[in-house]
């Protein structure tokens, strides 16, 4: 798909006095591998650099938008409650995991996947608070998503996090009833996990080009939410579907990003190299669009039923034996003369 | 503008009531009176978060659409207002 006229990079709102880069609070550039910092969304913390944009978010979404972030706040008052007394042995992680997994498909889950809770996929200064994650994928609803950058897209976006939260307070209050600890995490603007390196780690997919995870089924068509928990669980490991290989060369959200914020060539963000979005170039379109998402939807993997024959294809491509060179022309072919 | 960003500080930054990303942690509730006071409470932020965003909202939102009609910017970090 392409974007319809997707509203120009002119903003009727900016800054008098600009923030500092939020490509530097980031850590885009720097060597060692430092933790993340807090940058836009700020929960309850001091103000950050970006927070006057932020606020202005707030009072410049649409009503459909709103309406979600409340009744996803409401859904997420039961994130944490009250763990029963007896707690239920667990021999046989793998079991576990088998059965927690289908839980969470049974509480409609598209994706679920399980890792260990690494600092790296905390903000710099929050504790590790639980050993392990199950991270959860929920699909959207393509046919409104393809009217990105329009509200409908939107309110779709957020109703889909509304939902896989909901799945998150399910599986952690079962889990809880199991005699567990565990907390649901379902905030998109949550500041104290971050949803994509661990949904890495479980292996739910791969970073692409612009940023977001890209799944095999669902390329970047969902949204993320997670359960962290002490139950002992047999950790997923991360997948490779080729998605380096395609982002190398595919410059689908390149072309069709408005504001220009995504590269052609990986970067070095806290002493990783990896695909990096150009925050103070993305985020005033994002703001004024509400969520703009261009870049998820006209990625070839979030094409429907495309994404397994593209892992194949690529997959395939990488283990086929390099083709043979060319026997090296005569010299009567180039037209050089021996001198 | 270092005064304002003082005050600003110290009231905990822009917005006029700033609910809108700050439900990260609403506590655990573990008996049922603890639930029901936490729920009412969190009720009570939510029908904040929504009477801000149709009334402050609403004043933003006017004078966003005035400044692009008369090819002006609204300053994020001047014309917001800070919390109460």
């Amino acid at each position: 798909m392409r974007p319809r006229d997707p509203p120009p990079p002119t903003y009727p709102f900016g800054y008098r006095h600009p923030p500092r880069s939020g490509n530097a609070i980031n850590g885009r550039g720097v060597p060692e591998p430092v933790r993340a910092r807090r940058v836009f969304h700020r929960g309850s913390g001091p103000p950050l650099d970006w927070d006057a944009l932020d606020a202005f978010m707030d009072y410049y979404n649409i009503w459909g938008v709103v309406r979600n972030i409340v009744a996803n706040s409401w859904t997420l008052r039961n994130q944490d409650g009250r763990v029963a007394r007896r707690k239920e042995p667990v021999p046989d992680p793998a079991a576990m995991t088998q059965r927690i997994k289908n839980l969470a498909r049974e509480f409609r889950a598209d994706l679920v996947g399980v890792a260990p809770v690494a600092e790296k996929a905390l903000y710099d200064g929050v504790p590790v608070p639980f050993p392990m994650a199950i991270c959860l994928g929920w699909a959207m609803d393509r046919e409104e998503m393809v009217h990105v950058p329009h509200r409908r897209a939107a309110v779709e976006v957020m109703r889909a996090y509304r939902k896989v939260s909901r799945v998150a307070v399910r599986l952690a209050r079962a889990i809880r009833a199991m005699g567990w600890p565990a907390r649901a995490y379902g905030n998109p603007n949550s500041t104290d996990i971050l949803h994509i390196p661990l949904a890495i780690e479980a292996g739910l997919g791969q970073l692409g080009k612009h940023g977001s995870l890209i799944n095999r089924e669902h390329g970047s068509n969902f949204r993320l939410a997670a359960v962290l928990t002490e139950l002992p669980l047999d950790r997923d490991a991360p997948v490779d579907i080729g998605v380096d290989d395609l982002c190398r060369t595919c410059r689908r959200c390149v072309l069709d990003c408005p504001p220009g914020a995504i590269t052609d060539a990986r970067q070095l963000v806290r002493g990783v190299e990896k695909w990096y979005v150009d925050f103070d170039r993305c985020v005033p379109y994002f703001v004024k669009t509400h969520g703009c998402a261009i870049c998820i939807e006209v990625c070839p993997w979030s094409e429907p039923g495309r994404g397994p024959q593209l892992a194949h294809r690529l997959l395939a491509r990488r283990k086929a034996p390099p083709p043979k060179s060319p026997p090296p022309p005569a010299p009567e072919e180039t037209g050089s003369r021996p001198g | 503008m270092r005064d304002r960003q003082t005050r600003l500080d110290a009231r905990g930054g822009y917005g006029y009531l700033r609910p809108m990303h700050t439900i990260d942690n609403q506590g655990g509730g573990d008996t049922w009176p603890a639930r029901v006071v936490r729920n009412v409470r969190l009720l009570g932020r939510l029908a904040r978060m929504v009477y801000a965003y149709a009334v402050v909202g609403g004043r933003i939102r006017r004078a966003v659409r005035r400044c692009a009609r008369e090819g002006r910017v609204f300053l994020v970090d001047e014309q917001l207002p800070p919390r109460s």
